[in-house]
């Protein structure tokens, strides 16, 4: 199997998961049925990967999304993510890490952007701590991974890893654990939960992955 | 639940319909399925559309690999560790009759079936990425993907670890130091971790979690061997073996009827997991025998082989301080075929009284006095308690003890990670109090102790078990003149007028509590 090809599968995920947590307009679950259905019948090499009973249950999920599901999430999603006093599941990583000095946060994963040469377009309408932001961060650094494996330049397919590891590590994982839980909590058998479920386990077991890639890749060098 | 059955085992000497018959009635939500397959791809029979649970039990001739099932298992979306695999093959080809051969089965499936009812699913926690690496390097492997192998890790719960406390009983017992305490949290090094699953029977209060092997699914699983509703009887010894067991007893010479005791087997990551306490608790059952089969010292990849014989050492101790037969606990080299056919064919002598129906359940766990209460149990079948404490250095359980000079300040008891200290206030005066079922010499509370008067020693002594919990020290409480409320102990307070003499705040010190004492200032 060709890491390209892994990567592009990791983006695509990523993606995936980033989308279900936006708001969820009708075209948008529409689009994501699609995605979800094209992943479970074609799941490449997510296939290999240990959490992949986990991540086809979230498909499965996707899938059966009734046609007027949208109203319904609608009412849950802002009910979690957006009006208080019931939003008790702020969205954002600051809320997490330093919930009395967000604008550190903000600064420090703006920082990690800014060190893959992204800076948060000013017409954004998402914080820049927001998990589906984050996701899709992620989503660009997988994608750029699989260009540098397709160029057949793995130095720098490396430095991606490198930096996939070090923001699943220094920031998406920290959080993501106490934001399933809390979510988990408020929305027991919902799809929300399902899906943030999914994005933590996919983005710790992704991190085992990356790091022991990076690991590979810095071992074979070293020969 | 799905379990399915090899219909070759029918000609291996099992009768599957009446086996069938009593798995159902063993457990009515479990469906049994005889399908035609060889049991070397036993991933054939998986499918998605036509197995609506996750749980799965499948009764084998004989398993060749289970890499290639746990594969297929998680491609189909099923997870790999909910499901079980029973080699009947191997294990009831021991058994002398077809009658015995199909009960043996009946208890092996009963003990899957159990350990399949507790399973808990682990988390990418408890997954390690292990690439396995081509011989050959070549510019093109830089760009493809290694197979990988998923090994399982435990993780650890940390709402229930004792780590804060000073618990480093993980950490003492992992042989590869993949174990850390950081911030009075237990954090685990994946990438040291071999899965030998040491740490989770070393736990003081189960706070590891490792699927597949949880503590939970070994005692459903022993409780179900060896339970009131056990299928073999008896004179069943359990087998513990690792992944290199079933080979070996796969090619024993077949004297069926020669093997006297029905050895049950239980597979386990590393028999490192083998605690005293589980030996212990399995005779305490009704185990006839607890037999070992143990990798050579310089082929354990976990290196363990001397702490087991340890351990297995204390337990013959203890057998013999009962007057039973020490011989009632085997190891035996995993390679040496000669030495395990007759370490399986020797017969032992039974216990002059039955053991108890076990309706309680089996419980391992060491803050619930688990050790004790197996050599309790053992005590009262041998109707003899040993006058004698055993100094031994593999002891599971500890006793603590006080040198003079104690203030009762109760640093000991809030470190305790089991509970077998604790300090208690009643009225006037506050007791700490000791309780040997369930001390396990952990050594957490002598460290934390101001005045270094406590004192653990690593021994078994049966009159302070039978005692359980009573009292090491008492002492007055001084209450506050302002509130009412505690100020210290009166020893606590003369230690402190020992040290500060005249010094003015003394006559505040001793007269008020601290929340007075601020608003006093």
């Amino acid at each position: 199997m060709r890491l390209a090809d892994l990567a592009r599968y990791r983006q695509a995920a990523y993606r995936l998961l980033g989308e279900a947590l936006r708001h969820p307009e009708s075209e948008r679950l529409a689009t994501l049925r699609v995605v979800a259905e094209e992943l479970r019948e074609r799941p490449g090499p997510l296939a290999g990967l240990a959490v992949f009973p986990q991540w086809l249950e979230l498909l499965r999920g996707v899938v059966e999304l009734a046609d007027g599901a949208a109203p319904g999430l609608d009412e849950t999603y802002v009910r979690l993510f957006v009006v208080s006093p019931d939003g008790i599941c702020p969205p954002v990583g600051s809320h997490y890490l330093a919930p009395d000095a967000p604008a550190s946060v903000m600064a420090e994963i703006e920082g990690e952007y800014a060190r893959a040469g992204l800076v948060l377009s000013a017409e954004a309408t998402e914080p820049p701590d927001h998990i589906a932001v984050a996701l899709d961060f992620m989503a660009y650094l997988c994608a750029a991974e699989a260009d540098s494996w397709g160029q057949k330049a793995p130095a720098e397919a490396a430095t991606q890893l490198d930096l996939e590891a070090r923001f699943l590590e220094r920031y998406l994982c920290r959080w993501l654990p106490a934001f399933a839980e809390l979510i988990a909590n408020c929305d027991a058998d919902g799809f929300y939960a399902r899906v943030t479920e999914a994005t933590r386990n996919f983005a710790a077991h992704d991190l085992e992955i990356v790091t022991a890639l990076a690991a590979r890749f810095r071992g074979e060098e070293a020969r | 639940m799905i379990v399915y059955l090899c219909r070759d085992l029918e000609g291996g000497g099992l009768d599957l319909t009446l086996l069938a018959g009593r798995i159902a009635e063993c457990d009515p939500q479990a469906e049994v399925r005889i399908a035609p397959g060889p049991c070397d791809r036993p991933e054939r029979w998986l499918d998605r559309e036509g197995t609506p649970t996750d749980r799965l039990l499948f009764g084998l001739c004989a398993v060749a690999d289970r890499g290639e099932l746990h594969a297929r298992a998680r491609r189909l979306g099923f997870d790999p560790l909910a499901i079980e695999v029973v080699n009947l093959g191997v294990s009831c080809a021991l058994a002398p009759t077809r009658a015995e051969a199909t009960r043996k089965a009946q208890a092996l499936l009963g003990a899957g079936l159990a350990r399949s009812r507790v399973f808990l699913a682990g988390g990418p926690e408890n997954v390690k990425a292990v690439f396995i690496q081509d011989q050959q390097i070549s510019r093109r492997s830089l760009f493809t993907l290694p197979p990988i192998r998923w090994e399982v890790v435990p993780s650890i719960r940390d709402e229930a670890c004792a780590a804060a406390r000073g618990c480093r009983a993980c950490a003492t017992t992992c042989p590869h130091k993949a174990l850390d305490a950081t911030d009075g949290r237990m954090v685990l090094s994946k990438a040291q971790c071999m899965g030998c699953g040491a740490c989770v029977s070393a736990c003081p209060v189960a706070a590891i979690e490792l699927p597949g092997a949880s503590l939970a699914q070994i005692e459903a699983q022993l409780g179900a061997l060896l339970g009131p509703d056990a299928a073999c009887g008896p004179r069943s010894g359990i087998l513990f073996h690792c992944s290199r067991g079933a080979p070996s007893l796969s090619q024993l010479p077949r004297p069926a009827a020669a093997y006297p005791i029905n050895w049950l087997p239980v597979e386990l990551p590393c028999l490192g997991m083998v605690t005293p306490t589980w030996i212990l608790h399995c005779l305490g059952l009704g185990a006839a025998a607890v037999g070992m089969l143990a990798c050579r010292r310089e082929e354990c990849r976990f290196g363990q082989r001397e702490t087991l014989e340890g351990r297995a050492d204390y337990c013959r101790t203890v057998l013999r301080a009962l007057g039973a037969s020490p011989d009632s606990v085997r190891t035996v080299d995993v390679t040496d075929k000669r030495a395990l056919a007759e370490a399986l064919a020797r017969p032992i002598a039974q216990a002059p009284s039955p053991a108890g129906d076990g309706s309680a359940g089996l419980d391992l766990r060491h803050d619930h006095g688990a050790t004790a209460n197996a050599l309790l149990e053992l005590a009262g079948r041998w109707g003899r308690t040993p006058d004698h404490a055993i100094e031994y250095l593999q002891s599971p359980l500890g006793v603590v003890t006080l040198n003079s000079g104690c203030t009762a300040c109760g640093a000991c008891a809030s470190a305790c990670p089991t509970g077998a200290l604790a300090i208690e206030q009643n009225g006037a005066e506050v007791a700490l109090s000791f309780d040997g079922t369930r001390c396990t010499a952990c050594d957490v509370c002598a460290p934390v102790c101001p005045e270094k008067v406590v004192q653990v020693d690593r021994r078994t002594d049966f009159r302070l078990l039978s005692r359980g919990r009573h009292e090491l020290h008492r002492d007055d409480v001084v209450r506050c003149e302002k509130c009412g409320g505690v100020v210290a102990t009166r020893a606590l307070l003369d230690r402190f007028r020992t040290i500060l003499g005249d010094d003015p705040a003394m006559s505040t010190i001793t007269r008020y509590c601290e929340a007075c004492r601020g608003s006093l200032l």
